[in-house]
């Protein structure tokens, strides 16, 4: 109903704007005893209109006296033959004059003879704005839909032309022209177009707009990417594209980002649901080999594959300056992705970086500021509270304290009152610089960027949580002087290093507990040695350093050539290279002094590295009314992958622990894969009269990664699209605010190859898969044992994929709305199966008999509200709603999903106990029996509410999401919002147990305690321990609750500095903005953020201000 | 014109395109080739060498002593059958350890107390795992050799490696099917054959084991050369004292007494060590196979998984163990055995602190004192002085006695004459000569359970296959109220019935 409302009002707004109607064109004329050419020449120098006529057409109208003031054509005309024998018909905006005495049709029409239109060939140029010439343009003539397509040099020649016709030149993001074809010769400029439907949006091998496309591409641009303040250009995508779920997976800038498409494919906890990204036409390589592997829950640990990390890894676009990419798009369905075959199983996202502009060299340079503070924080207890709560505690368990039970009563300061969020959630900053020149002819285009932030995420520490980043991207285009050859290159170059420290749970520490640091600045673990309980202490973590440095190289040379019109040979040749070094030291420094500890680290180096050669043909010819654009290639993908992970131990000194020299035992591992992938792509897309579309799209590719004779997979597509509002009968019934009707359907299939190598071979190994210590050597022999199940029959899995469609355009595609319902089904999916231990292990990679289905709606809205000189308001709404079905599964009962997973109901669901509430007698938490046997059970080894009593399903995927984005432009100032809303069920913030010793709580939660027998309330008695009752609460449904939210995502106000005044300082322009991220939420959630955790580091707000000048 | 040369120019680019592609695709295959990992071997590459077949069989020692999860060795976390939970779990199923813990929570002892369920019976699914992994790690062997053509891999490499895999499967599938009963018989590395296996009468698990031990028997070295000297590589002897069990269990009692005899007659290689302090040391004359421990471990360094598992923390008797000697086994030594004065030893100070700290006064504790290093004296760069004993001199003659008190050539006097072997070197008197048969068999299982107490579950199988096991443990007080006979089976782990339909559980679990 909400999303109903909001149309509601779009239409709204958008009838209250006052529209500027079309100008009828008017004529005004004084003439006497004028000659016809004459008159004629006035009226078309006045309206642009031509007219034609046989030469005795003059003699037979004479001299003429016509005197009209601002009066239209067809007035204008009469009023001139008013005394004539002329008359005249109006065909396709010429106006043809013919004796009235002639032949008439059987209409009454006067007939046109066929003679009286030459015959003549047309020839010309098609441009653009900056003079580049446009290959590949369409130039058809719209009386029969004939026509033919510009030449590489953008040249075209058409016979068989009447005087009469007019010619149709278009080309794909700019505004169709239409032009007379009398004049025979012609150098027509296109302008690139400001309708979204016509704008070019980035597809599988090529380029497309929203008004051609059959499969479901969405895009952001740059300016969506720009405006946002964020590390990592993937989540500029959040809540942009409907159906795409952009998770990050921890607080720190270079966490790996979770991104999934259109739900959950996989029933394997360990498949990450990472769609196949692509960055200028070579394939990003997602290896996951190292000691922490990626699963669905935490993904890809990109570009780490060794060694030990706190963010999980090291994620490959946090390498990307967000300022160099022009777009990121998401390919969703099987139309758009078919032609990735079996690598587009989890979707497709492409990234082009921003390329040159032909025209004057520009120089940009850009300085901004920004702060990171946490979005909230918890009201926890202060010192009296807590404590009050913790001697209550023991008062009911029996127990008076003690120095040994309760060091925080017995022990400690009790005058101390700490706000540990204060002091370990420390706001940061960071300062970022950029610079980009860029330039180029109509030949040879540049750009040259480069950036560097240097920063901190929120930390306890001023030195610690940093990021450096600095990155160089260059890219170069030419063209031969015949446009025919032509050569781009593109290298981009990141680094990052990062300094990071882990500390858990701030909020819920003592308020009263001893400082971090004694006097001589060493971790105080004297004061909880004092209660014997030195391995409690919370701090060791803030001096155990994760350093972790990377460096990601992305490069691609495309080479093309026309060999004669409409047909293209090009190949992209494309290598990447991720190098990662990263070290996790455990200090003497951070580890209780008695126990005389030596420090240890792991060190982690890993490099992938991959190369990628796509040969390719494009056909484009004009048949018969329709265009036919025919594509084959071949790509070839070679990605390697190999870490180093080294375990160093007993360094006596926290200075040896900068290298694994110093270490008297050291223990390494290797970890390797390398795969091949080829494949055979091709798609066909007939185009009649831009009203009926069809095309044809698959691929058979091979992958090293399946065993021998099971290598190669075949996938493909069809798909239609129908653009009803062409149909002359359509347009005649629709009203005339209707300017678009379009519908879309395909079905077809992608796949998934497994992204573990060498699975069908049996591997031996001197230590375990992938990498546990090494097996000690027997014998004086270093073993060597199989280390994994072989399974040579693993084959391509399929998703199945429906979409349908529809697109509506009101209001000459001022408000326009795009909306999809999909279904996509995952069977045969490749997963790790499981199998009796005495098969030698207990799983093997194979295809699981699982069928998993998503299916959901996904609605796009765009409005030009407001489009005036001076001030425009644009607004973007987008809407999504997945729902993921276990849809069978033969066999569960014989797999441990059994306990997991349920039939015809979401993988995300948990299966709880029913939580009744506080006994008010005892002020113990109750459960539902809801197997009526007399006691509460809660098993891992039975499916729920078969064999134990949780008897509750709580799915725990959002419900649907949405996002609106305003843009408000008022001559320079920009100000710009998004507001997301996610309906979702979240676990509830304080699951725990009141009066456990160092465990903090809510006042909330505090002042509706349970305290003597009679109490209604919803928190438990307070307790030093927990019982079983409340062991059981975070596995029921009392421990979750709505965690819908409202939030304003960003916010970003421009100002640029008008012309003039930036040219007095000599530069082209100067640009100010300041920007918010995570402004502010709303929400009935308990807590801070119902994305994480109680306890766990919110995410920060961030505060950006930068100047950009332009020269 | 122009148009002809054009339609004859693109016939020409059409051709050469699909012969580009044809030959992409035909190439595809060649395309798609990768090479082999470099971080592992592939099968193939193992057993195209000596050296490298042979690493494979250190693969399965290794696994055997230090476990499955690369170094995470065993000895006091016990997950491996072969590494000290064999003897922990069997000997408090039976009579010979309490835990310490269950002292202050019975509860918690459901092997103590014989109240195993499917569910709380946690050592089910190392045993199974662990012996299962043994067992898939040496058909790897098997089957790698065999499919070997590697000229390299020379036959009396591949004939040695067969048989000692063959053992390890025997020696898995002995301890098997003697926890479990009717198991699962995987004889190949293939999932797809395997996947399904129902279990496999017991009768049947034995036949296999002999066929086995048979096959290593005929093809092992009769001399300790695999392990220049040290008795850590399964020889003959090995299989044959190990084959005179399997025989000896399956009541098989000529050739079970054949069997120990040959092993022995062996006297250049064998010999009772005069003091038991010496039984279990690296050089002992007595030890048929022993596990040696890698120095370096980070785990067990010089001490062995029984060591670890079963002595008092700390060296000098300090800091409580985990298990102590039940009085039903302290009362069964006979006045002056030197077993009850070298191998069990005792402490009352729980303190962990070891000497000089201060003492912990307990009740006294006992525990077996076999293995002399424990975790607290374990020193990773000492040699060890003893190694993991698996198969000893002294079995030999009790499975010859026991046999011969059960009619194999010979008769009582010759069981009793190997029975006095045995208690003479513990310090005893000879047995009376005048016992009757039936003594005779009592006299061999009382020398069995002093001998062997607190290893390798003898005492725990014995009760079991002379079906004494009832009579034995039901009335014992730590295991009031008696659950049942069904316990003498452990059940079969919940995980691996869901998975395979075909696998049943033991009755009464």
């Amino acid at each position: 109903m909400k999303i109903f409302r909001l149309l509601l009002l779009f239409i709204c707004l958008l009838t209250n704007v006052k529209l500027f109607a079309q100008q009828q064109q008017t004529i005004t004329l004084s003439l006497k005893n004028a000659p016809l050419e004459t008159v004629l020449a006035q009226i078309k120098k006045q309206t642009g209109i031509s007219f034609f006529y046989n030469k005795d057409i003059i003699s037979i109208a004479g001299k003429i006296t016509v005197q009209a003031e601002k009066k239209d054509l067809q007035t204008v005309l009469n009023l001139c033959f008013k005394n004539t024998p002329v008359t005249y018909a109006v065909v396709n905006n010429i106006v043809v004059l013919v004796n009235k005495n002639a032949k008439k049709n059987a209409d009454g029409t006067p007939e046109l003879a066929n003679d009286l239109f030459t015959q003549i060939t047309v020839h010309g140029f098609v441009y653009n704005t900056q003079g580049v010439r446009l290959n590949g343009a369409n130039v058809i003539i719209k009386r029969s839909h004939l026509g033919t397509t510009t030449s590489a040099n953008g040249e075209f020649t058409l016979s068989g032309v009447r005087t009469t016709d007019t010619l149709r030149i278009s080309f794909i993001g700019y505004d169709a022209q239409r032009v007379l074809a009398s004049d025979g010769e012609f150098s027509i400029q296109l302008k690139e177009t400001k309708n979204e439907l016509d704008a070019v949006e980035v597809q599988a091998y090529g380029n497309t707009t929203k008004r051609l496309a059959i499969g479901e591409i969405s895009q952001v641009n740059a300016l969506d990417i720009e405006r946002q303040p964020i590390s990592n250009p993937m989540l500029a995508l959040k809540g942009l594209v409907p159906g795409v779920l952009i998770t990050p997976t921890s607080g720190y800038s270079n966490a790996p980002v979770r991104v999934e498409i259109r739900g959950r494919n996989s029933i394997d906890p360990t498949s990450v649901s990472d769609p196949l990204y692509i960055i200028d036409g070579v394939p990003l390589i997602q290896a996951n080999i190292g000691l922490q592997q990626g699963g669905y829950q935490t993904g890809s640990t990109g570009l780490q594959q060794a060694g030990v990390s706190f963010s999980g890894g090291q994620s490959p676009f946090a390498m990307l300056n967000p300022n160099d990419i022009e777009s990121i798009t998401v390919l969703k369905d099987a139309a758009a992705t078919a032609m990735y075959g079996s690598r587009a199983g989890n979707g497709v996202i492409i990234i082009t970086t921003k390329k040159g502009k032909a025209g004057k060299t520009q120089f940009e340079a850009s300085a901004g500021q920004m702060i990171n503070r946490v979005i909230g924080q918890y009201a926890m207890l202060n010192t009296t509270q807590y404590l009050q709560m913790r001697r209550e505690a023991l008062r009911n368990d029996g127990l008076s304290p003690t120095v040994a039970n309760a060091p925080d009563i017995a022990l400690w300061d009790t005058t101390r009152n700490i706000d540990w969020q204060k002091q370990l959630w420390k706001s940061a900053i960071s300062s970022h610089i950029q610079a980009t020149l860029s330039g180029g002819s109509e030949l040879s285009t540049f750009r040259i960027s480069g950036s560097y932030v240097s920063g901190q995420d929120v930390s306890p520490l001023a030195n610690e949580n940093t990021n450096k980043s600095a990155n160089v991207s260059f890219n170069f285009n030419h063209h031969s002087l015949n446009q025919k050859l032509s050569v781009g290159f593109t290298a981009t170059y990141g680094y990052t290093a990062a300094n990071q420290i882990s500390v858990g749970g701030a909020s819920t520490l003592a308020p009263d507990l001893p400082p971090i640091f004694d006097k001589n600045g060493n971790l105080n673990y004297a004061s909880w040695n004092a209660a014997g309980i030195g391995t409690s202490f919370p701090f060791g973590g803030l001096l155990q350093p994760s350093i972790s440095s990377s460096d990601l190289l992305n490069s691609s040379l495309n080479v093309g050539y026309q060999i004669i019109n409409g047909l293209k040979v090009n190949v992209i040749m494309g290598y990447n290279l991720g190098l990662n070094n990263n070290s996790l030291t455990t200090t003497i420094a951070s580890q209780d002094p008695i126990n005389n500890p030596s420090a240890s680290a792991y060190f982690g180096n890993s490099r992938t590295d991959g190369w990628n050669i796509t040969p390719q043909v494009d056909y484009s010819r004009q048949i018969g009314r329709g265009k036919l654009t025919a594509l084959m290639g071949a790509n070839l993908n070679n990605t390697t992958a190999t870490g180093i992970t080294t375990s160093a131990f007993g360094y006596t000194s926290d200075l040896l622990t900068k290298s694994v020299n110093n270490a008297p035992l050291v223990s390494s591992y290797q970890n390797y894969s390398q795969s091949k992938y080829v494949d055979l792509h091709g798609r066909l897309n007939y185009n009649w009269e831009d009203k009926y579309i069809i095309e044809v799209s698959g691929n058979r590719d091979g992958s090293s990664n399946f065993g021998p004779g099971r290598q190669f997979g075949n996938f493909g597509v069809a798909g239609a699209s129908w653009i009803a509002s062409e149909e002359k009968w359509l347009k005649k019934a629709l009203p005339a605010w209707v300017s678009l009707v379009k519908f879309n359907a395909s079905y077809g299939t992608t796949g998934q190859y497994p992204n573990i190598a060498y699975q069908y071979l049996s591997q031996w190994a001197s230590s375990t898969y992938g990498g546990g210590t090494p097996f000690y050597s027997y014998n004086g022999i270093v073993p060597q044992v199989p280390i994994h199940a072989v399974n040579q029959d693993y084959q391509w899995e399929t998703d199945k994929q429906l979409n349908i469609a529809m697109d509506l355009g009101f209001l000459e595609d001022r408000l326009t709305m795009h909306a999809a319902v999909y279904r996509k089904r995952s069977d045969n999916q490749l997963a790790s199966l499981p199998t009796p231990v005495f098969t030698g292990f207990a799983n093997v990679e194979g295809n699981s008999k699982a069928d998993v289905q998503n299916s959901g709606v996904e609605v796009n809205l765009n409005a030009r509200l407001v489009d005036a000189k001076d001030f425009s308001w644009s607004a973007a709404l987008a809407f999504s709603h997945n729902e993921n079905k276990l849809l069978a599964f033969p066999g569960i009962q014989y797999t441990p999903y059994y306990t997991t997973l349920k039939i015809g109901k979401s993988l995300n669901t948990v299966y709880l106990l029913h939580y009744l509430g506080i006994d008010p007698q005892t002020g113990q938490r109750g459960y539902e029996d809801f197997l009526k046997n007399g006691t509460i059970s809660l098993g891992y080894n039975t499916p729920p509410g078969v064999g134990d009593d949780r008897g509750v399903a709580i799915d725990l995927s959002p419900k649907f999401e949405s996002s609106l984005v305003n843009n408000f432009i008022y001559k320079g100032f920009n100000l710009v919002f998004q507001f997301s809303y996610r309906k979702m069920m979240a676990i509830s913030p304080y699951t725990q147990t009141g009066g456990i010793f160092n465990i903090n709580m809510p006042l909330s939660v505090f002042n509706n305690s349970w305290q003597k027998p009679g109490d209604i309330s919803p928190n438990p008695r307070f307790s030093t321990s927990q019982g079983n009752s409340d062991g059981y609460f975070p596995n029921s449904d009392g421990a979750y609750t709505d965690g819908s939210y409202l939030r304003l995502q960003n916010v970003a106000f421009g100002y640029a500095l008008p012309e003039k005044m930036a040219k007095k300082v000599g530069m082209q322009g100067i640009r100010l903005m300041v920007s918010m991220e995570n402004v502010f939420t709303i929400s009935k959630y308990p807590g801070i953020d119902p994305e994480l955790p109680f306890g766990s580091q919110p995410q920060a707000k961030t505060f950006n201000g930068q100047v950009t000048l332009t020269f | 014109m122009k148009m002809k040369r054009h339609n004859v120019k693109i016939k020409a680019i059409c051709l050469l395109l699909c012969i580009f592609f044809c030959t992409v695709h035909m190439a595809c295959k060649k395309l798609i080739a990768v090479d082999e990992p470099i971080n592992t071997l592939t099968t193939t590459e193992i057993f195209s060498t000596d050296a490298t077949a042979t690493a494979s069989m250190a693969g399965v020692y290794s696994t055997m002593i230090n476990g499955s999860i690369g170094g995470s060795a065993a000895g006091s976390s016990g997950s491996e059958f072969s590494a000290g939970v064999t003897t922990i779990v069997s000997a408090q199923s039976s009579d010979e350890l309490y835990a310490y813990s269950s002292v202050s929570n019975p509860s918690a002892d459901v092997y103590g107390s014989n109240h195993l369920t499917a569910l709380n019976a946690g050592y089910s699914t190392p045993i199974w795992t662990s012996a299962y992994d043994i067992i898939y790690k040496s058909n790897s062997v098997i089957e790698g050799i065999s499919a070997s053509r590697a000229s390299m891999l020379h036959d009396s490499v591949r004939n040695e490696l067969t048989a000692e895999a063959k053992f390890a499967r025997a020696f898995s599938y002995f301890y098997l099917t003697n926890f479990f009963g009717d198991v699962p018989m995987a004889l190949t590395v293939d999932f797809n054959k395997t996947e399904n296996l129902a279990r496999m009468p017991q009768q049947q698990v034995y036949r296999q084991i002999i066929t086995d031990l048979k096959a290593a028997q005929a093809a092992l070295p009769a001399d300790y050369s695999g392990g220049h000297g040290e008795r850590i590589i399964p020889n003959k002897w090995a299989a044959t004292l190990l084959l005179a069990r399997a025989y000896l269990y399956t009541g098989d009692y000529a050739d079970a007494a054949t069997q120990a005899s040959a092993v022995i007659n062996n006297s250049s290689l064998f010999g009772l060590e005069p003091d038991i302090n010496n039984v279990f040391s690296t050089t002992s004359r007595e030890a048929v196979w022993q596990l040696k421990q890698t120095a370096t471990d980070g785990t067990l360094k010089n001490a062995t998984p029984e060591g670890i598992a079963l002595s008092a923390s700390t060296t000098d008797h300090h800091g409580y163990p985990n298990y102590g000697l039940t009085n039903e086994l302290l009362s069964a030594f006979e006045p002056g055995d030197q077993r009850r004065v070298k191998w069990v030893d005792s402490t009352d100070d729980a303190n962990q602190g070891g000497p000089g700290s201060t003492p912990q006064p307990q009740p006294m504790i006992y525990y077996p004192y076999k293995y002399i290093i424990s975790f607290g004296n374990a020193d990773a760069s000492q040699p060890p002085p003893q190694y993991y004993t698996v198969l000893r001199l002294a079995e030999a003659y009790l499975i010859r006695a026991e046999a011969e008190a059960n009619g194999a050539t010979g008769g009582a006097a010759a069981a009793i004459a190997d029975l006095n072997i045995i208690r003479n070197r513990a310090g005893l008197p000879n047995l009376s000569s005048n016992l009757i048969q039936q003594q005779v068999i009592s006299a061999v299982a009382q020398e069995r359970r002093i001998e062997f107490f607190a290893e390798w579950g003898h005492r725990w199988f014995d009760l079991k296959r002379t079906g004494q096991a009832h009579a034995a443990l039901s009335a014992i007080p730590a295991k009031q109220p008696w659950a049942g006979d069904y316990q003498l089976l452990y059940p079969i782990p919940q995980s691996e019935i869901i998975i395979d339909h075909f696998l049943t559980q033991n009755a009464g679990y």
